[in-house]
């Protein structure tokens, strides 16, 4: 799901270049050195995951992963994505290289979101915990296909159509994905429960082990 | 004469004699073609049997390229497959990416922890 040169206006495309670059500058502020090796860790998962392929009648559709990045890096998810993006379109040749500040935005915004939604429903139980990583790991991608569907309509296609043509093609990812964020969510929780915090300054990982203690 | 002229009298005789078979086979050559037009004229029953021989050998050409050149269009769209398969991401491109990334990541830990130990350390 990676948009290519040319065919983006070119507002579209400086508009979203400079976002792209206001959230990453944001991004960079909230990095703490602490939390390098997950960024490093999830940005090279995120990297990788376009090679694996799903099945999908004669073709396939691969892996995105925004989902689980936003729930495990929050708003560092961001910078995370577009490195990512920016590796993949040198060495895959996924996307080019003026459609990355639109690639970007696209896969970020949903990142973010998903990070967000995770971190407002988590709760302090296992089980709401898992169901918050579920329910964001699937709606990161689904976002995304959202967000795809709204820069392509600005290019001129139809929204409603290539939304469609988005989320049909993306539903297994979106099932995969899903279920591999409910399942690192449920594990982390069990054995980790800091790497789920995204920003050290809230208090919810001291209320979790006081609840566990 | 000098005693000279004669090696270059031998040289001369010996090009003018070279010169005359080369030419000599050359106007053989084209002696040969003017034949072989009148013999058409002349003689009936052998014309046909030439012509016939002529479309047969014509028409197993035709075969043979025709043949051949299905055999080129597999082995080009071969190599248009092979193109498009090499040009696919490889796990040489996954782990260039992945150590640019931990090498990028790394660099930012190494400034960082400098930072830290600049601020702490006095």
């Amino acid at each position: 799901m990676h948009i290519s040169d040319g065919v983006l206006p070119m507002t579209v495309t400086l508009a979203t270049y400079a976002l792209t670059i206001a959230g990453v500058t944001i991004s960079l502020k909230k990095l703490e050195s602490d939390e390098l090796p997950k960024t490093a860790v999830l940005t090279s998962a995120f990297f990788v995951a376009s090679l694996v392929h799903v099945p999908l009648g004669p073709t396939s559709v691969h892996l995105l992963l925004p989902g689980i990045v936003g729930v495990l890096l929050g708003p560092v998810a961001f910078l995370s994505i577009t490195v990512g993006l920016f590796l993949q379109s040198m060495l895959f040749q996924f996307g080019g290289l003026t459609a990355l500040g639109s690639n970007a935005f696209m896969m970020g915004i949903p990142a973010v979101l998903s990070g967000l939604l995770f971190r407002r429903l988590r709760g302090i139980t296992l089980r709401s915990n898992l169901l918050a990583g579920t329910l964001a790991g699937g709606m990161g991608t689904f976002m995304a296909a959202l967000l795809l569907a709204a820069l392509l309509a600005l290019a001129g296609e139809d929204f409603f159509g290539v939304a469609k043509l988005a989320l049909a093609a993306h539903v297994p990812v979106i099932a995969i994905e899903a279920l591999v964020t409910g399942f690192t969510v449920s594990f982390l929780f069990r054995v980790k429960p800091d790497m789920l915090i995204a920003n050290r300054s809230t208090g919810e990982s001291c209320r979790i082990e006081e609840e566990r203690a | 004469m000098s005693i000279t002229a004669r090696p270059s009298r031998v040289l001369v005789a010996a090009g003018l004699l070279v010169a005359s078979l080369v030419f000599g086979d050359v106007l053989s050559a084209a002696d040969l073609s003017e034949p072989a037009a009148a013999p058409a004229e002349i003689s009936g029953p052998q014309t046909g049997q030439n012509q016939d021989r002529c479309q047969e050998v014509m028409s197993q050409l035709a075969e043979q390229e025709k043949k051949l050149a299905g055999e080129l269009r597999i082995i080009r769209r071969d190599v248009a497959a092979l193109n498009q398969h090499l040009e696919n991401p490889g796990i040489r491109d996954a782990m260039a990416g992945v150590g640019y990334i931990l090498g990028l990541f790394g660099a930012a830990a190494l400034v960082a922890s400098r930072r830290r130990k600049g601020t702490e350390g006095r």
